[in-house]
């Protein structure tokens, strides 16, 4: 938890210096008020500075509670990895295959071996939320959902 | 199981109201041997109830009503990136005569002041249908009557208009080149935020179309000191022109429509016939000009691009004068 | 009263069996258009205008007020069943909806937040009755400055949001601010931070709403296999029929959640979302035990619930008197008045002033029907999660990726959303709060550009704040409530050393 906490506001600390760096590009100043750049170094600064605060206040955190919990269990990283793993390559395949048959496949995979239901289980719900949601989206609201495109 | 049937049911309800209001258009055209060889696609680069949208929605429904071409015509929105999302996807159909997008002043301003790498330059101009020209407005409590008041007066004078770098602003610049009095423009979110503005006295007068103005003109709430077209309008008889008090400037938003580079000169006349149909029927100048306050101004093609290329020149000045691109 | 005599003829125009049928059927196909995450008013209308071809007008505008006001109504449902609230508004309603979600209440966060969502409606309807004209000429006289000190307002209730640690709240703030000013900026017309053409418009809010609460509490529950434990599907009346004692804990939530719904409502852009984090500050703030908010606290539920509600009609007035939309809704409805035939402006009352008090009459129906279907509606909700709560992580987590898709028709705004997911994941880990990050996103165009306007207004000067009475008033007011709060803190922590001792 401890370096996994840590590491997020790094992560964060790289942000500030992206929105510092793209205020630096722009005009601080117009000709009676501030300028577009302006705020987004003013802003940079402030995620710089508050990330620091943080970092200080989970030091701090830390020295008091001695034992640092887990940030994830292993069988839950995995669950998680997998899962957004299968979902971004669901929406990858969107281009092929279309939106609503990408995320058919998705829970399937997603309800069999990460939730660990039977394929009979899976690819029911998979296939009945599916036409709920092509019933509700593409028919009656009318939105052009990507389709087949082979 | 009962919930199931009665979710099902709800479902059902659902599917048949979007069965009912669904107004798909029946039937394909006749198939022509050659050009087009299939529907059209006209794209829309804003999203639906846009300026975009409602344009290209009545010329399809013009050109179909009037039978002035046999193909069916889709309407398709690519919103984003103000007109970059739409102009990107024509664009990957180069060569393809099937697509028409609607162009407005964003054809020029979005390339300019982005890093997109497409511009004007990439599509072929089909025509330019109609202009929005700009009006100077005041509030009719002001003490001032006339623009030359305004200009002459020795009072700092703020003016609204929608955005930087837009038209409203460019018309602001060039007054205040052409008369050398020092105007304060403002920019705003949109026209309702600058008609506000103009209600409350926020500001001494404002830039904006005669869409926006019409209502509060007729009401007395405003009024209208000028106007950027070369003569008066019929819509507005009583408003004198820029040119008339002596200060040449003529530039207007402007509303038109493009194919993809490189499309044959047969689809190229295709469009030019079907857009010269349409722009002669009484239809279009009442359904969609006079209902928009939009004023014909009707150019073909190649006049289109030499407008462009003029409309860019314009742009590209005002805004290397304001560093906006460099 | 002249007010008075309009309304009861707008009453006397409107009434009729069919008329009536269909306000019910509008506001039904709102509330659940307005439940699915990434659509609302702007969706609900847009697809009921066709229907309404070939309707007399009165019928037609009676259709889409309902339908409008239901959306405004369903917004609560996913925030409260799914944590993914569909629009900036809601997300104070997921704070303390979802937790009772959580504890087996669903049904009594939906009945409690229907309940108080009626009286907010109801309040601002009347406010709109009575004082639109006069409302509006006070409303006019707000200039860049006033809006930007309301900005500043609404931003501070970041501090009494702000969970455990003050300096996590401000650095997610600050990062929402910087997100808010992606995209093309109007007022210098440079375009900040496009890396990809998309982001020439912005980050859509909704998506990153959809990301931050669904997607990311998708993520939680796979990460632990969670599953909600509801039991079977059943009705049970008791189940989301506030008891009296809940009614007298909500009672003045929701009338000062009503007060400052209609007060703020009427600002242009963000009063609706404004308002909904001030109410909710506001109980916080006065509440006996503050503990108990953001756990379930169902005055924290009801208070923001009913200033969202508030400021619909708020939100009209400045449409109906000046023809100035004043949120993205009452853009579309700007749209459908034109589609009649109306001309919204400064001469609408005069031209179409029956029309006009036709709707508010639909307004008021349409409220009253929207209690009772919502109500009703509620164990239909209920029992479809219910039925699908084993299998929710996927379903919800193909909700959000459709909805997301809905926003504009293209898959950017569907990686926005899993980007936010994965962000929102850590935040919940870590303890770091989302509702200031939201809050920002929303203000901080507007919050820039207002203070850029007024300077420009005085060409450089600051004093513009001070000289004018109104912008004034609300400094004060923010030194008063800044002040109070340090001298209550001060005194709190005196009292813990005393304790310590």
């Amino acid at each position: 938890m401890k370096l996994m906490e840590r590491i997020f506001i790094i992560g964060m600390m790289i942000f500030s210096g992206l929105v510092i760096y793209e205020g630096i590009k722009l005009p601080i100043k117009s000709e009676y008020t501030i300028g577009p750049g302006f705020l987004p170094i003013v802003i940079g600064i402030g995620i710089f500075i508050s990330s620091i605060s943080c970092i200080v206040q989970s030091v701090y955190k830390y020295k008091k509670l001695d034992t640092d919990t887990k940030f994830i269990s292993k069988e839950g990283a995995t669950r998680l990895g997998i899962f957004i793993a299968v979902l971004t390559g669901a929406l990858l395949l969107n281009e092929i295959f279309g939106l609503l048959i990408s995320m058919v496949v998705f829970m399937i995979v997603i309800l069999r071996y990460v939730e660990k239901y039977s394929w009979f289980v899976s690819i029911r719900v998979a296939i009945i939320s599916n036409i709920i949601f092509y019933l509700i989206f593409e028919i009656w609201l009318r939105v052009p959902l990507p389709g087949i495109n082979l | 199981m009962k919930k199931i049937v009665l979710f099902i049911m709800i479902v059902m309800l659902m599917v048949g109201c979007g069965q009912q209001s669904s107004d798909q258009n029946a039937g394909d055209g006749d198939q022509q041997a050659s050009f087009p060889e299939r529907p059209l696609e006209f794209v829309a680069c804003y999203g639906p109830g846009g300026g975009h949208d409602t344009m290209l929605r009545a010329m399809a429904k013009i050109i179909t009503d009037e039978k002035i071409i046999d193909t069916t015509i889709n309407v398709v929105n690519k919103p984003g990136g103000s007109a970059a999302v739409g102009m990107g996807y024509v664009n990957s159909h180069a060569g393809d005569g099937h697509y028409l997008m609607s162009t407005t002043s964003s054809f020029i301003t979005t390339p300019l002041s982005s890093d997109l790498e497409l511009n004007y330059k990439n599509f072929t101009p089909i025509a330019r249908l109609g202009i929005d020209p700009e009006m100077v407005l005041i509030n009719s409590k002001s003490e001032f009557t006339s623009l030359e008041d305004f200009l002459k007066s020795d009072k700092a004078i703020n003016v609204g208009g929608t955005g930087l770098g837009t038209i409203e602003h460019i018309v602001t610049v060039m007054l205040e080149k052409m008369s050398g009095k020092e105007l304060n423009y403002i920019p705003y979110q949109g026209d309702g935020e600058v008609i506000a503005a103009l209600m409350g006295n926020q500001i001494d007068f404002t830039i904006t179309n005669p869409n926006t103005a019409y209502d509060y003109l007729k009401s007395g709430d405003f009024k209208a000191l000028a106007i950027s077209t070369e003569e008066r309008i019929d819509m507005m008889p009583d408003v004198p022109t820029f040119k008339e008090l002596g200060y040449d400037i003529t530039v207007s938003l402007f509303r038109g429509v493009a194919a993809p580079a490189g499309i044959s000169e047969e689809e190229k006349a295709y469009y030019t016939e079907m857009i010269k149909g349409l722009v002669q029927t009484e239809a279009w100048k009442d359904d969609y000009l006079g209902k928009n306050m939009i004023v014909e101004g009707y150019m073909d093609g190649a006049e289109y691009e030499e407008f462009l290329n003029e409309m860019n020149g314009i742009y590209e000045t005002i805004l290397r004068e304001l560093e906006i691109i460099k | 009263m002249e007010s008075i005599q309009n309304l009861l003829i707008g009453f006397n125009d409107i009434f009729s069996v069919y008329n009536m049928i269909i306000i019910f059927l509008g506001s039904m196909f709102g509330t659940i258009v307005g439940a699915l995450p990434g659509l609302g008013p702007s969706a609900g209308i847009a697809l009921l205008i066709p229907l309404t071809f070939g309707m007399p007008v009165g019928s037609a505008l009676s259709l889409l007020v309902g339908a409008y006001m239901g959306t405004m109504y369903g917004g609560r449902i996913t925030a409260i069943l799914i944590n993914t609230p569909g629009d900036a508004p809601a997300i104070m309603t997921a704070q303390d909806g979802y937790p009772l979600m959580l504890q087996g209440k669903g049904g009594l966060a939906l009945g409690i937040s229907a309940f108080s969502s009626f009286i907010g409606g109801i309040f601002g309807l009347i406010v709109l009755v009575f004082g639109a004209p006069i409302v509006s000429k006070v409303a006019i006289n707000f200039g860049p400055p006033e809006y930007f000190m309301l900005m500043v307002l609404g931003l501070s209730t970041i501090t009494l949001l702000a969970g455990k640690s003050m300096s996590k709240a401000v650095m997610m703030a600050l990062v929402g601010f910087a997100l808010g000013m992606v995209g093309s900026d109007y007022v210098s017309g440079f375009v900040r931070f496009d890396f990809t053409p998309e982001l020439i418009e912005g980050v859509d809010f909704v998506a990153i709403i959809i990301g931050l609460y669904g997607i990311s509490e998708v993520f939680l529950n796979i990460e632990n296999l969670v599953h909600l434990k509801m039991g079977k599907p059943s009705f049970k009346v008791k189940e989301f029929i506030p008891s009296i004692s809940d009614i007298k804990k909500i009672t003045m939530p929701t009338l000062r959640g009503s007060l400052i719904g209609t007060l703020i409502g009427i600002l242009p852009g963000a009063g609706g979302t404004i308002a909904t984090f001030l109410s909710y500050a506001t109980e916080k703030k006065i509440a006996k035990n503050p503990e108990k908010f953001g756990n379930g606290a169902i005055e924290g539920l009801a208070a923001p619930e009913a200033a969202n509600n508030a400021s619909v009609p708020g939100a009209l007035i400045p449409l109906i008197t000046l023809g100035i939309p004043g949120s993205g809704g009452t853009a579309i409805m700007l749209g459908a008045l034109i589609m009649y035939g109306l001309r919204p402006g400064p001469l609408l009352m005069v031209e179409s002033g029956r029309l006009v008090w036709l709707m508010i009459a639909g307004l008021i129906i349409a409220n009253v029907f929207l209690l009772f279907s919502n109500i009703l509606l509620i164990p239909v909700f209920i029992n479809i999660i219910r039925m699908i709560q084993k299998y929710l992580s996927p379903i919800v987590t193909v909700l959000c990726i459709l909805g997301a898709y809905s926003l504009n028709y293209g898959m950017f705004n569907i990686w926005i959303v899993l980007i936010f997911g994965v962000l929102g994941y850590f935040m919940k880990k870590f303890d770091y709060p989302s509702g200031p990050l939201i809050l920002s996103v929303v203000l901080a165009p507007l919050t820039e550009n207002y203070f850029r306007q007024s300077i420009m207004l005085s060409r450089g000067s600051f004093s513009i704040f001070l000289t004018r009475p109104v912008s004034l008033g609300i400094i004060l007011l923010l030194i008063t409530i800044f002040a109070f709060s340090f001298i209550k803190k001060g005194r709190n922590s005196k009292n813990q050393d005393y304790s310590e001792e």
